[in-house]
């Protein structure tokens, strides 16, 4: 079956796990033998992939287990750009467009994902056969 | 009283459960359909539990320091969302009128809301 997860959920959330439970749905989908269409990345879950995310030493690295992941079974897997600009995720092309000399600022997308619009997330709707939120 | 007796089959349903300005749900809720409606779904949105104040009128957040979308929600018909619903229950326990809101919704029951979401096709939650 075809899957699409959209993750709502930070990774080091007040609120719960929900950003580690999507990661091991995905896993688990994936080693079933299932295909993931599209990772959707909105609202907080855009921290899921902040490459200046340093994880203690001992803890689970869930960014870097993400971008294995995604690189493992080449995902495709799409950040929602204006949800990640107003919480600090920015590419190349984003931190040459908003850096100014008195704000410097970093390009901290991890690589193997791609900033993009909503229109990502409703093409994943409809190409999918199941649609799994983790909020 | 809800006299439905053929329940509409969405390709994408949306399903509106948190207040408007409490957390960024409720503008990337509205940022998600609007995408939709762009992309010309056959799409519908469930306004339930806090959810049905985003259909509010009157919202002022000048106090609050927040941006106000209710110009947004308010764009819902013309990028061709028309099918809205709103949760009686929902309705009843907030003491809300349907003529509370600006835009027309469809009140129904929690019944037809499990029926509306068994019969979609995909639902996004927000």
């Amino acid at each position: 079956m075809l899957f699409t997860l959209v993750i709502h959920a930070a990774p080091h959330s007040l609120l719960g796990s929900t950003a580690y439970n999507a990661y091991q749905f995905a896993q688990c989908l994936l080693q079933e033998g299932h295909r993931i269409h599209r990772l959707f990345f909105y609202g907080e879950g855009v921290h899921n992939l902040n490459a200046q995310a340093i994880t203690p030493q001992g803890e689970f690295d869930l960014p870097a287990a993400w971008q294995a992941l995604i690189e493992q079974y080449q995902l495709d897997s799409v950040v929602c750009i204006a949800a990640a600009l107003r919480r600090g995720v920015l590419d190349d092309n984003e931190q040459k467009r908003h850096q100014t000399p008195q704000r410097a600022l970093a390009n901290n997308l991890l690589t193997g994902s791609e900033l993009s619009g909503l229109g990502q997330l409703i093409d994943a709707t409809a190409h999918s056969d199941r649609t799994i939120t983790f909020a | 009283m809800e006299t439905q007796t053929h329940i509409a089959q969405y390709d994408l349903l949306f399903i509106f459960s948190h207040s408007p300005y409490g957390s960024s749900l409720g503008r990337e809720g509205l940022e998600a359909a609007l995408a939709a409606g762009a992309f010309d779904q056959n799409m519908a949105i469930i306004f339930m539990g806090e959810g049905l104040w985003q259909l509010k009128s009157q919202q002022d957040t000048v106090d609050a320091q927040r941006k106000n979308h209710q110009k947004m929600t308010s764009a819902l018909p013309m990028f061709g969302i028309d099918a809205l619903y709103a949760q009686a229950s929902g309705l009843d326990e907030r003491q809300l009128d349907l003529s509370d809101f600006y835009l027309a919704a469809k009140p129904v029951s929690d019944e037809t809301i499990g029926e509306l979401i068994r019969q979609a096709k995909q639902v996004l939650s927000f």
